[in-house]
């Protein structure tokens, strides 16, 4: 786009290149999400230890062959912890996703398609939620409900539909201006079955994308929830737990705090990479 | 610019009145009874109506709510259930801790953002641009909560340059600081970035060029002021997150401000203190916000015109 606000055409080399570094891209954030997908599916085999389990006089141990990470300071296997984490933040992050993504496309559709007093009333409450630091409601209502993983995803689901909901107004309202969409109301199909089967279909790419960002902000959200002590009690194992409790021991043991914060990022950085490539795929909305 | 200010004023009010309305929802969301989940399943029946009636429970919803408005009006936000004193009080305390956090995570933001940004859209490309690449990267992969426990650790811990937590002073500000503010200085040199080559690509610049001024000249007298109003748009949302962030971060160093406040509010199940507390910071949001939009407005004469 600055290319053509100069006035200089776009090279075909340089698209190319942009496809190799986009394919690059995919490959590289994707083959790490299976890896850390699979790692969190297949957690209890292939974890060396209980994640749960205590041995307190091993207890704060620095990484050796038995722990390849160490051990907590209750003498846990940070390694175990650190691969049942990964299924914890995958889950609550896909379950809180998921939730976000249902509610904002039904109500992003009834606003885009169902009509004017539709359309102000879901978008009078869109603008209302998003002017809020999400996050703060997020800790305020998972404070509300109690510490539970299942609270921490039904409070980020609540509060993280408005930003679907807005986009699949968008995409849906672009859809039904459609000359395809103008023949078959003609043609006498249902509202419901054009929104089902032409609007939806068309607003799906750009959902899916924002959809893989969601997931990054998602599973940090759950971290941080976790981190606060609103997460899945002790003494489950979570990324963001982890990390408040290595707080303590940076000085004898800063694996503690290394270990989970590399998960963390390496998850984060390996679905922003699937979203940036799935992004610039779907035609370089910046 | 006072006509379109007296109407941004005015549509903040129905934010706000949200901001009130979800804060009063948090205590009725609460499962079971709230009054069971402070006192414990065996307080006498006594102590039970005695809480009951200093939370407002004994009456219908719409009333508490009435009631819970009336005193945000007045500026009551009730009483802490742990301390017994007023709930505003308290955050009046804890209220100045969080407000120089934020400037001071805005400064180091601003600083490290401004020749990080300038540079890489002066060389695109260049070694500047690709730092403030993996700075950005970097910045989404290690959120706070992180890197506030990796720069203690690195400057407070290996090398005990800064105080580990605490508010003592200036030198117990950098680490909080830096935590928030290097979290924001990645998305603003991108913007800063993105907006200064737009911003040379103008026919204003493009003549000021040609008229043989300097380079630096060029950049920083002509392009800069062009790009400011988008930066200071990335600015006014960053802050607004930075005051939510501040959570997290004020837990990390023990800083006595208002989002470890409502950390501890929320420990101790003091639903006023923690409704309270999310009520300031949600409405110092929203002003935030409001700020920024009169700012731009006054910068920028045609966004004015627009609603």
């Amino acid at each position: 786009m600055r290319a053509a606000a100069l006035g200089v055409p776009q090279s075909a080399t340089g698209a190319s290149q942009a496809g190799r570094a986009r394919a690059w891209q995919l490959r590289v954030g994707g083959v790490l999400l299976l890896g850390l997908a699979l790692a969190a599916l297949l957690a209890p085999y292939l974890a060396p230890h209980d994640p749960l389990h205590q041995d307190l006089p091993h207890a704060l141990a620095p990484p050796s062959r038995a722990h390849p990470l160490g051990t907590d300071r209750l003498g846990r296997d940070v390694l175990s912890r650190v691969l049942h984490g990964a299924r914890l933040s995958l889950v609550v992050g896909a379950a809180a996703v998921a939730g976000a993504l249902a509610i904002g496309v039904a109500l992003g559709a009834l606003a885009g398609y169902g009509g004017r007093a539709a359309d102000a009333l879901v978008s009078a409450a869109v603008d209302l939620l998003l002017a809020f630091p999400g996050i703060l409601l997020a800790i305020a209502l998972a404070a509300a409900l109690g510490p539970s993983a299942r609270n921490v995803a039904l409070a980020l689901a609540v509060l993280g539909w408005p930003g679907y909901a807005r986009l699949a107004r968008a995409e849906i309202r672009a859809a039904a201006a459609r000359d395809s969409t103008r023949a078959a109301e003609a043609l006498g199909a249902t509202r419901l079955r054009i929104a089902l089967r032409h609007l939806l279909p068309a607003a799906r790419p750009a959902l899916v994308v924002q959809a893989t960002f969601g997931l990054a902000g998602a599973i940090v959200a759950e971290s941080s929830l976790s981190f606060l002590g609103l997460g899945s009690p002790p003494p489950a194992p979570s990324w963001g737990a982890m990390l408040a409790e290595g707080r303590s021991f940076l000085l004898v043991a800063p694996y503690l705090v290394i270990a989970p914060a590399l998960a963390l990022g390496a998850t984060v950085l390996a679905i922003q990479l699937v979203g940036d490539a799935l992004r610039a795929r779907d035609g370089a909305r910046p | 610019m006072l006509r379109y200010a007296g109407l941004r004023l005015v549509l903040a009010l129905p934010t706000l009145a949200g901001v009130v309305l979800l804060v009063f929802g948090l205590l009725q969301v609460v499962p079971g009874d709230p009054v069971d989940v402070v006192l414990g399943e065996g307080a006498s029946g006594a102590d039970r109506e005695r809480m009951r009636a200093e939370l407002g429970l004994d009456r219908p919803a719409w009333r508490q709510l009435v009631a819970f408005a009336g005193g945000v009006a007045h500026g009551d936000l009730g009483v802490s259930l742990s301390t017994g004193r007023p709930v505003a009080e308290t955050i009046v305390e804890r209220y100045p801790a969080t407000l120089e956090l934020a400037a001071a995570s805005l400064v180091a933001a601003v600083a490290l953002a401004l020749p990080l940004g300038i540079a890489a859209a002066a060389r695109p490309g260049a070694l500047a641009d690709r730092a403030s690449l993996a700075l950005a990267a970097a910045q989404t992969a290690l959120p706070t909560f992180c890197l506030g426990p990796l720069l203690i650790l690195a400057f407070a811990v290996e090398l005990p340059w800064f105080p580990v937590a605490g508010r003592s002073g200036p030198a117990s500000l950098v680490l909080p600081a830096l935590t928030l503010g290097l979290g924001m200085s990645a998305v603003l040199a991108r913007q800063l970035r993105s907006s200064l080559l737009d911003a040379l690509a103008l026919d204003c610049v493009r003549t000021a060029r040609a008229k043989g001024l300097s380079r630096s000249a060029v950049v920083l007298r002509h392009a800069l002021p062009n790009a400011s109003t988008a930066v200071l748009t990335v600015l006014g949302l960053q802050l607004g997150g930075l005051l939510a962030g501040a959570v997290v971060t004020e837990t990390i160093f023990a800083w006595p401000g208002v989002g470890r406040l409502l950390v501890q509010a929320i420990g101790a199940r003091d639903y006023p203190l923690v409704q309270g507390c999310v009520l300031v910071v949600a409405a110092t949001y929203v002003l935030t916000n409001l700020a920024t939009d009169l700012v731009q407005a006054a910068l920028d004469p045609r966004l004015r015109g627009r609603g």
